[in-house]
């Protein structure tokens, strides 16, 4: 037998638990076919994204063409181009968003691509929420988590199983991306590969990022209780209460003091909900800002669901 | 028994599941080198012993060393304890080999290493040729001896083994029962738990009587049985001349069942003074009052020990 050369360094070691046990969740995720199913999930909401949108133009141009009298006989997506090119376009944008800066960076954005940038904002969390949320409960209520935290510690446990999760997450959102794009590009008239790609490109990582909370809360849930089941209700009714909160505090009905502000500012920050306004900005301080938030609601609940996991019986 | 002599030791250990007192000061001390056996009937507190000892359920008080540390840490003990949870079940769609290839790599051996132990110790455990079915295709006997592979794994200083036996024919039941007293020759701590009070007597060195959350009894086999200062004897149909032994063993405790007829002799051993001559003394002075014997034992055995402590 070889043991793992000991270079003194526990925190090495620590990392190649880590690696280990994400890697073999995600190989008990593809034999299970979970991954196959999550796969199906992402690349079909990609897919059916792409169709809805068409459909819409499709209908929206067609209803426009009669009402101009041009040709409504034609692939959808031209009209909207053009549109996107006026200054009118933009004009539009900077009254919605506030400010010529933004404006300006949308402007340059093919319209497909902001609109699986909201799509994916908004579905890809909930997915995560339904798939991701059994994952340490399942091991907990077959007891199969013995067989490693004997070997392993709880952390090095947790965090791999965070890792595998994250994985399957960044790949099956990529995946959706590309459904995306290859639905969009085989139906829309004048569909602009080089700048939509390059625009899913960088949506894709602001969409993980963003979902990262979403994951580290689904990952509280499932170090919280032995039971999938209430593990799934926990990450999903617990994520539907947070949206709650998060919509009663952005209003201004709560808002009626200082103190009141100053709760429901904090009640903002910590619910993962709409962090994705400043995940969608150009570079600059909003972008950075919600990144930071990300992060640190990321950690913030996992910590939280460690600190559970770390004293309860197995 | 001096710390650096106990591979485990739990020392007042308390532990509760709601209503349910499951150990209430339980006390063990398992001997380094030693096969241990812990007996106990259903629900006397063996199976939360071994899961605090492991780490997977935190004591309500008192204290856990374990290899020469205070409770268990992964990280200091890393591949040096093996471990058999009771109904810990593994992945049904993963083989057999990938996730013993997967402990292995856990508890610290690198790839190809922790492939080539998965394999010796499934060749050893006899599913050398279903290394690569998945689990959901093993019977329960099967699954019981993938398990018990996944606990030998590497070289591990301590093994703790929660029914291994349980729900195996005797054929494979004797196979491992020689891996256990193979690893114990090798110098492995092994402790066991099981219901197989003649198999544990057979097999183990050390043990352990639990009722009720409590070691009842604990010592060397021959001390719980009373090997080494207790002989019984069994007589046929005729003359009990218990009279003349007696007087034959005057610094002897005698007692004679006479439904059963069963004499029961506890002496005091010494150096000049071993079970062997007491029963030689024993055998002249029935013989000579026309006894017909029909059996001699040394000690009780470990079942009757145990009804009688429990």
């Amino acid at each position: 037998m070889t043991p793992v050369a000991d270079n003194g360094a526990g925190r090495i070691a620590g990392l190649r638990d880590i690696a280990l046990v994400a890697r073999f969740e995600l190989g008990e995720a593809l034999r299970s076919r979970l991954l196959v199913v999550m796969l199906l999930l992402f690349v079909g909401g990609g897919a059916l994204g792409a169709w809805s949108f068409t459909a819409l133009l499709e209908r929206i141009e067609a209803n426009a063409a009669k009402v101009v009298g041009l040709d409504a006989n034609r692939r959808p997506g031209k009209m909207v181009r053009d549109l996107s090119e006026t200054r009118s376009y933009r004009e539009m944008l900077r009254l919605f968003l506030g400010s010529q800066e933004k404006a300006d960076y949308f402007a340059a954005i093919p319209p497909i691509v902001v609109f699986f940038g909201w799509v994916a904002f908004k579905a890809t969390p909930w997915l995560v929420l339904f798939t991701a949320s059994e994952t340490i409960a399942s091991d907990v209520a077959s007891r199969s988590i013995r067989f490693s935290v004997l070997r392993t510690g709880r952390l090095p446990f947790a965090l791999g199983k965070m890792a595998g999760q994250a994985a399957i997450m960044i790949g099956a959102s990529g995946l959706a991306a590309v459904a995306f794009y290859v639905v969009a590009g085989s139906t829309l008239d004048g569909f602009e590969h080089g700048k939509t790609a390059l625009g899913l490109l960088g949506t894709w990582p602001r969409v993980v990022l963003y979902t990262l909370p979403f994951l580290a809360w689904a990952m509280l849930a499932s170090m919280a209780t032995a039971s999938p089941n209430m593990a799934k209700g926990l990450a999903i009714g617990g994520a539907v209460i947070l949206s709650m909160l998060h919509s009663f505090t952005s209003g201004p009905a709560l808002r009626r003091g200082p103190i009141s502000n100053a709760l429901c500012d904090f009640a903002q920050y910590v619910t993962p909900f709409g962090h994705h306004e400043g995940l969608s900005y150009p570079p600059g301080g909003a972008l950075a800002g919600d990144i930071a938030i990300c992060l640190a609601l990321t950690v913030l609940y996992f910590t939280a669901g460690f600190a559970i996991l770390r004293r309860r019986d197995l | 028994m001096t710390g650096a002599a106990q591979a485990l030791r739990l020392t007042d250990v308390h532990k509760r599941f709601g209503a349910t007192e499951a150990l209430r000061g339980l006390t063990l001390e398992v001997p380094r080198g030693s096969l241990f056996g812990l007996v106990g009937p259903n629900g006397a507190g063996k199976t939360t012993a071994f899961s605090i000892a492991c780490g997977f359920l935190q004591a309500d008080a008192g204290e856990v060393s374990i290899l020469d540390g205070p409770g268990f840490d992964a990280a200091r003990l890393k591949g040096r304890v093996g471990a058999l949870p009771q109904d810990a079940l593994l992945g049904r769609e993963t083989t057999c080999v990938a996730h013993l290839t997967y402990f292995g790599q856990l508890q610290g051996l690198a790839g190809r290493a922790a492939r080539r132990e998965a394999e010796r110790r499934l060749d050893q455990v006899g599913l050398g040729e279903r290394r690569r079915a998945k689990v959901k295709t093993l019977s329960h006997g099967m699954l019981r001896r993938v398990a018990v592979a996944q606990a030998l794994l590497g070289t591990p200083e301590l093994v703790l083994l929660d029914e291994p036996t349980s729900g195996l024919d005797p054929r494979h039941a004797h196979e491992l029962r020689e891996i256990f007293r193979g690893a114990r020759r090798q110098g492995h701590t092994v402790v066991i738990s099981s219901h197989n009070l003649p198999e544990l007597e057979a097999m183990c060195d050390h043990v352990a009587l639990v009722d009720r959350g409590r070691v009842v009894a604990a010592g060397s086999v021959d001390v719980v049985t009373g090997r080494g200062e207790e002989i019984e004897i069994e007589l046929g149909a005729g003359p009990t001349p218990v009279e003349a032994l007696t007087v034959g063993l005057p610094n002897d405790q005698v007692t004679w069942d006479a439904d059963r007829r069963l004499l029961r002799i506890t002496f005091r051993p010494g150096p000049d003074r071993q079970a062997e001559d007491v029963i030689g003394s024993a055998l002249r002075a029935l013989l000579d009052g026309g006894a017909r014997v029909s059996g001699v034992r040394r000690g009780t055995t470990l079942e009757k020990k145990f009804l009688e402590m429990t």
